[in-house]
């Protein structure tokens, strides 16, 4: 045996396995024993030199674990959530609990069908409010950290433009610019001149995208898209416009494809198809196709809907049906298909493993089913908050009503046809400002006059107005200059204003306003809940300051956010309203709550009204969405009896029932422009109160009767579409078999990877719903800041951080991340948990294999186990790395693997502790036994694993080859047809010259494809052994 | 039964009470041993009484106090004065012996713990222990050599007999004293080199630093710790730093500092006193009364007092530091002990400074218990729990249960050689001679 030497590596050969490097060798004469200083992975410490061994190959846990050299419970956990990180067994693991929202297992649903599409395409059409968003971010954080995306295109109404930017940063910590069509051609031109493609995350507006010299200017260059995204992707669908062409561009430029949208599905099966004509235009080149798609596949819902029923028979006979359908009789030759009609007729329903097994299987032979995705509000939530609108009577006195008629007088003054457009405007945002909030608009007027110009500039205006006031003279093709020539006739009228306004908190509105407040609060106190949270929506910030500085006098505490506050100090206000118990006010413009949930507050005040449906769609959407926990929403609508608001939109809105429920994108029932004219006519006085009616009243039936046309064929296409059982059964496999870990994992893997390494790490713990924090030492930010240097510009701003802040905000809970968005959110994508993976794999070699744990649980039945933990990596199409466990019993020798052993794997990171050592050295004989068999039965699973694979390799690529071989077969026999047609109707030589070149164009294209999806699949796999270990269940 | 079973025991033998923690490196834990005094606790009585030629210790002298001949209490401090001024060389006779006794009674006691521990594995237990000493002034050769020769001879008669002198009459212990002492002159005497005593005996100040440089929480730097107990104010200043520039904080080393000024007790007494009572008579309620408002002039009073400590130590220590000019603003402050318990008075020591002009450096958090400190289990089986009790009087003897190969590479102040204020300035000292870390 060789002597050991300073220098050496060494192992311990008792207790616990550990690895070092010897400094020092030293006698000691107390105990009479030589010792070793030794530098172990977690510092350094004398060990006795006759317990030493030399260590040149890595130990064999196995026989670690018969000797009874057990490590504990919290290694094995930061093992298994190193593991976890470094070789996902979960093929969602960048995504999940990575972003600063709450956790609903079905916006995972997109995410795996888009990485089970081959072509990487989707169709999102879940219902309002369930996060659409949500869902597309978690694509993009998943497809980024697989793919590496260098080019991100999110294509949005102008409108929502802000909202996904700041969603994108707030919830995925993704910087996207917000481009214009300026920005967009100058990248363009210089690629046309030979320059790159620079390195870009745009969010550009289908108003940008969709003019004519943009379209021809993308057709051109074609700009190479890693990931598209396009949100309200319905607006697309007329085949005729400018925005379907673009899109018809774009998806032939991107790699990914998102499309989000509510309205399809309420709009018919037509625009369905046009949308996912767009994402697979091959295989659904005809309606017909389509058409003949979604009828075979209705027999393959209905069956997963059965089955996840446990009705098997019926779903047996269900799926029978598809030999029935041209596009799928050949199916009934298949053995594959026949051997799920039998399992279907034969399983065992308590055989949970291979039921799910089977949901997945018949969810295979859907047609349509990795392109769309869809989650209806009753399939997640059973109670989904009730909207309640209230419109308070505001009866506005004397003075207030002879204001509100002169700000409408100046409007009538002016004439767009000599005035122009813009000055028009400009009158009427005061007239705006003057419905809004009466007191504010006199200060504003005030001001005003004392400058000597009498009407808002641009500089005046908050985004949001500009935003529109631009939209609107883009449409009429006009400049904007604000000025309006005071005419004595105006002058007099806004003196009027001035001289008759009333003393500041003492307007009717504000009034009604207290008033509400008041009632709402005092039913809490009567029903001994504490105050709800109200947020209170006005489209101007003159408006929300004069709130802000009325409630104050009467010491209620009230947060202010709008867009002229940064955003920092925004989110600062936001965290504050939504934690602190004192304040129960938000006092929020449009711009200010953008991509902001607020479900913690479930009364909603529109102060005054939009005049776009949509924006009353988008401020109710920040409450009325999935994790309202209250069963009512109150909307309170103020506005003042006989103004031209009440009249028309409040009129309008109710009718339409826009205060009731969520009716998805409304610009296409009834757009702004109609209403801002139709509003225009009737201040100017073109109209009669009965004209008014009238007109109101038409769009309302109009609109009605298209909602009610939406909610029919909405019904119809879930038919074609709600079949996505199987797809949540995995997401909630994978949390309850704790494939991925979970925020108390991080947590621990961090802080004792940290102490360990380095000092002055300090943490306090979150407490409740607050954020704890985390200081890094001088050393440890200094190693963090070497090392973001290279990793990322995300983890050098972290690192920056840390260096300024010293001590930090942290959570590691996704709810509480979303509560407090400044707080730096640690999760398994998070540059300092990288850091500490990146730490581990350095001392990689000394890492601990096997453990003695003890769990006490009601769960499981007592008895000792031992278990192997193998990660087995499989390289098909789509690589897939699984945990596998197996386990055998002391006592019994019973093995169990799969799902069967799984339990114990989560027991064992659930709550085990240590094990006491006298059990291990009673049991040693028995643990011997159970080795070879727990060795074995691995040996078996992953033949039986590797074999599934090849199987459903073999089985993806037939379906891809025979849907290949369809599409091109069909495709060519109609080019065929075609062509015989042709003939014999005698048709002139060229056309039967270009028919013939069809023809053989197609030909060829299908004997390549065959030729090319002839090669035979394969499954390479690679495996490593994780960890041994004995657990001990108790009872508790 | 040929496996061995490693562990150390930290002695931190006090004027009152002795603290026995047993470092078990198997499997890298410190148990807090146990005794049985009515209620489990980890207060080993410093108690010694002779009665009827016999001697007895800790709990059993407590019982015999009332009818024994000679009781001897505060044995530590008459043996820490007599060692300062002895001349060294030989045995200070009685009180030597009967403290060399108790140490034997009080090893056995951590012996028989460790061997309990290591049968139940079937191994057998080969203890190192190191004894606390309440100076630094360990360079002095006769001071150490009374210390050692405690210590040894203790050492010899517990491990390498198994006796406990522990109700034995006198006069047989005092033979195999003799017998021990015969022993260690035989295999070489008491004198040692520097790293041998290092394992025999550690100055209970570094000693209680121990867990301050282990925790992750402190990072390389220079500290103060203000220890307010019971009857003094103990103020000190040392750095915390890496011999080799790693991350590891291998090294600390003390400037010295101060002892004396007001204790907790002093405090008591004050506000009993205007009350009409006895200060034992707010035990149990102390924090309602130092918390309160009712005795804010006497805390202002105490505040000041121990701050004077504070500012005595801290012109001692700022002669040995030549890094001077680094102290401003960045002085760690740790407030420890049973004073640090009042707000006002803690504050005071975080708000301010001892040098005028200066800035206050940051507070150090508390700590906290050591992550690998339990309670000696039941029948040798493995703890459930970690230690659970106030830890804070446990800090010396966690400090004393290492082995002096993973104890940190201490400096004493006496160690640290006088800086002249008039070369400073002209001529600095760099300070990678010192071994700092820049």
């Amino acid at each position: 045996m060789k002597k050991i030497q300073v220098g050496d590596l060494v192992r311990t050969m008792s207790g616990v396995p550990r690895m070092g490097k010897i400094l020092e060798i030293i006698f000691d004469e107390q105990i009479q024993e030589t010792l070793a200083r030794v530098h172990f992975a977690d510092g350094t410490e004398t060990a006795l030199l006759r317990n030493l061994e030399y260590y040149d190959v890595p130990a064999d846990p196995w026989e670690d674990l018969v000797r009874g050299r057990l490590s504990a419970a919290a290694p094995f956990r930061t093992l298994l959530t190193f593991v976890r990180i470094k070789t996902p067994p979960s093929p969602i693991i960048s995504a999940f609990g990575t972003a600063r929202v709450r956790f609903y297992p079905y916006q995972f649903k997109p995410l795996l069908k888009f990485l089970e599409n081959p072509n990487q395409r989707i169709l999102i059409a879940d219902d309002v409010g369930l996060g659409k968003t949500i869902e597309a971010g978690y694509i993009l954080r998943e497809w980024r950290a697989r793919q590496g995306l260098t080019n991100v295109l999110v294509v949005v109404p102008a409108r929502l433009k802000p909202k996904w930017q700041q969603e994108l940063k707030q919830r995925f910590e993704e910087n996207f610019d917000l481009v214009d069509s300026r920005e967009i051609k100058t990248v363009l031109n210089r690629v046309m001149r030979g320059g790159e493609l620079p390195e870009f995350n745009w969010i550009a507006s289908y108003e940008t995208l969709r003019s004519r010299k943009m379209v021809s200017l993308m057709d051109e260059v074609r700009p190479a898209l890693d990931l598209l995204i396009m949100d309200e992707a319905h607006r697309v669908r007329n085949r005729k416009t400018n925005q379907h062409r673009c899109a018809d561009i774009l998806k032939d430029c991107a790699d990914a494809i998102v499309y989000l949208t509510a309205t399809p599905v309420q709009t018919g099966i037509d625009n369905l198809y046009t949308l996912v004509r767009l994402l697979m235009p091959d295989t659904f080149e005809s309606r017909m196709m389509f058409d003949e798609v979604t009828e075979a596949n209705r027999p393959i819902i209905r069956a997963c809907q059965m089955l996840s029923r446990g009705e098997l028979q019926e779903a047996a006979v269900e799926l029978e049906r598809l030999g029935t359908q041209r596009l799928t009789a050949s199916l009934m030759n298949d053995a594959y298909f026949q051997d799920v009609i039998r399992r279907l007729r034969t399983i065992d329903i308590k055989d949970r493993a291979a039921l799910v097994r089977l949901q997945r299987d018949v969810n295979e032979f859907s047609l349509l089913g990795f392109l769309l995705s869809r989650t209806r509000k009753v399939e997640v939530m059973e109670n989904w908050p009730v909207r309640e609108p209230q419109n308070p009577h505001i009866e506005l006195s004397d003075d207030e009503r002879d204001i509100y008629e002169s700000v409408r007088f100046i409007l009538q003054l002016l004439n767009p046809e000599r005035e122009g457009w813009a000055s028009t405007l400009a009158a009427i945002t005061a007239y705006r400002y003057t419905a809004s909030c009466i007191p504010a608009a006199a200060a504003y007027f005030r001001e005003r006059l004392e400058l000597g110009e009498l009407l808002p500039g641009t500089k005046d205006l908050g985004r949001e107005e500009e935003r529109e006031f631009m939209e609107f003279l883009r449409d009429r093709d006009e400049d904007w200059t604000g000025e309006i020539d005071v005419t004595t006739e105006i002058r007099k009228a806004i003196e009027n204003i001035l001289n008759r306004c009333p003393s500041l908190g003492e307007d009717s509105k504000y009034s009604a306003f207290l008033k509400v407040l008041n009632d709402i609060w005092d039913y809490d106190r009567q029903q001994k809940r504490p105050p709800r949270k109200i947020v209170v929506f006005s489209y101007f910030k003159r408006t929300l300051a004069y709130l802000h500085q009325q409630l104050s006098v009467r010491r209620i505490a009230t947060c202010i956010i709008h867009g002229g506050i940064p955003i920092e100090e925004r989110l600062d206000r936001i965290e504050q309203f939504l934690n602190e118990e004192s304040v129960n006010v938000l006092l929020s413009s449009e711009v200010g709550g953008e991509g902001i949930d607020l479900q913690k507050a479930s009364v909603i005040v529109n102060y005054d009204l939009p005049w776009n449906p949509m924006v009353v769609e988008q401020r109710i959407g920040r409450i009325d969405r999935i994790g309202q926990q209250a069963d009512r929403l109150v909307i309170v609508n103020l506005v003042a009896e006989g103004t031209i608001e009440q009249k028309i939109l409040l009129r309008l809105y109710e009718r339409i029932g826009l205060f009731r429920e969520s009716i998805g994108e409304m610009d296409e029932i009834i757009g702004p422009l109609d209403i801002q004219k139709l509003i225009v006519d009737a201040l100017r006085g073109d109209l009669s109160d009965d004209e008014i009616r009238e007109r109101v009243d038409q769009n309302a039936t109009a609109a009605q009767q298209k909602l009610q046309e939406a909610k029919q064929l909405s019904k119809q296409v879930d038919g074609l579409l709600a079949a996505d059982q199987a797809f949540l059964d995995e997401i909630n496999a994978l949390i309850r078999t704790r494939r991925v870990p979970d925020p108390g994992d991080l947590k621990t893997l961090l802080l004792e990877i940290l102490e360990k390494k380095f000092s002055g790490i300090r943490y306090t713990q979150d407490r409740g719903r607050k954020p704890g924090t985390l200081t890094l030492g001088r050393d440890t930010v200094q190693t963090l800041g070497n090392w973001a240097r290279t990793y990322s510009a995300e983890a050098h701003r972290v690192a920056q951080r840390f260096q300024f802040q010293g001590t930090v905000p942290v959570t590691f809970d996704a709810d509480t991340a979303m509560d407090h968005p400044r707080t730096e959110f640690i999760q398994a994508r998070h540059p300092l948990i990288q850091f500490v993976i990146g730490l581990i794999e350095r001392d990689s070699a000394a890492q601990p294999k096997t453990f003695g744990l003890r769990s006490r649980t009601k769960k499981l039945l007592p008895g000792i186990w031992v278990l192997g933990i193998w990660s087995l990596t499989l390289m098909a199409s789509r690589p897939e790395t699984q945990l596998e466990t197996v386990a055998c019993n002391l006592k019994t020798n019973i093995v169990l693997t799969g799902y069967d052993a799984d339990d114990l794997f989560v027991a064992c990171l659930d709550d085990a502790d240590e094990l006491d050592m006298a059990i291990h050295s009673i049991q040693r004989e028995n643990v011997e036994r159970c080795v070879p068999l727990v060795k074995d039965a691995y040996s078996q699973r992953r033949a039986a694993v590797i074999q599934e694979a090849k199987e459903t390799e073999e089985r993806k690529l037939s379906r891809v080859r025979s849907t290949w071989i369809q599409t091109l077969t069909i495709r060519r026999d109609a080019a065929k047809k075609r062509l015989e047609l042709m003939i014999q109707k005698g048709a002139k030589d060229f056309a039967l010259r270009m028919a013939r070149a069809a023809l053989e164009k197609r030909d060829k294209a299908l004997k390549d494809k065959e030729a090319e999806l002839s090669s035979v699949s394969s499954v390479d796999w690679k495996e490593k052994e994780i960890a041994a270990l004995i657990l001990v269940i108790e009872k508790p | 039964m040929s496996a061995v079973r490693r562990y150390h025991l930290g002695l931190d033998w006090g004027t009152s009470t002795t603290k026995m923690i047993l470092r078990d490196y198997e499997q890298g834990r410190a148990f807090v041993l146990m005794h049985d005094g009515g209620i489990p606790t980890y207060r080993y009585p410093s108690s010694i009484v002779l009665s009827d030629d016999r001697i007895f210790f800790g709990f059993e002298a407590e019982k015999r106090r009332q009818e024994a001949e000679r009781a001897i209490d505060a044995l530590k401090a008459d043996i820490y004065n007599k060692a300062l001024t002895h001349a060294g060389g030989t045995s200070m006779s009685e009180l030597e012996d009967i403290a060399t006794l108790y140490l034997a009674h009080a090893i056995s006691l951590g012996r028989n713990f460790a061997e309990t521990h290591a049968k139940r594995d079937n191994a057998r237990a080969l203890i190192g222990i190191t004894l606390g000493v309440p100076a630094e002034e360990l360079e002095q050769s006769a001071f150490r050599q009374i210390y050692m020769r405690m210590v040894r001879c203790a050492y010899e008669l517990a491990m390498h007999t198994g006796y406990s002198p522990q109700g034995d009459s006198y006069s047989h212990a005092q033979k195999g004293l003799a017998w021990a002492r015969e022993r260690v002159e035989t295999n070489g005497g008491y004198e040692a080199t520097p790293d041998s005593y290092k394992q025999w005996l550690r100055p209970e100040l570094a000693a209680a630093m121990y867990w301050g440089i282990k925790s992750p929480q402190i990072q390389k730097d220079l500290y103060s710790c203000i220890d307010i107990g019971a009857w003094t104010t103990n103020a000190s200043y040392f750095r915390i730093h890496s011999r080799l520039g790693s991350a590891e904080k291998d090294s600390i080393i003390f400037f010295g500092g101060q002892t004396g000024g007001p204790g907790v007790i002093k405090l008591l007494t004050e506000i009993a006193s205007d009350h009409g009572q006895h200060f034992i008579s707010l035990f149990g309620h102390e924090e309602r009364w130092l918390c309160g408002s009712g005795c804010s002039e006497h805390i202002d009073n105490f505040k000041e007092g121990c701050f004077k400590v504070w500012k005595e130590g801290f012109r001692k220590a700022y002669q040995l530091e030549p890094r001077q000019d680094a102290w401003d603003g960045r002085v760690n402050v740790m407030v420890v002990g049973g004073g640090s318990k009042i707000p006002a008075v803690k504050k005071h020591f975080i708000k301010s400074f001892p040098h005028s002009g200066w800035q206050p450096g940051p507070s150090v958090p508390d700590l906290g218990m050591p992550s690998d400190l339990y309670n000696f289990p039941d029948q040798g089986t493995i703890p459930r729990q970690p230690f659970k009790g106030d830890y804070t009087f446990l800090l010396v003897a966690y400090g004393l249960s290492v082995h002096s190969g993973d104890f940190p590479h201490t400096t004493l102040s006496p160690q640290v050689p006088p800086f002249d204020p008039q070369s400073r300035r002209p001529t600095p000292l760099d300070p990678e001679d010192l071994g700092y870390d820049v």
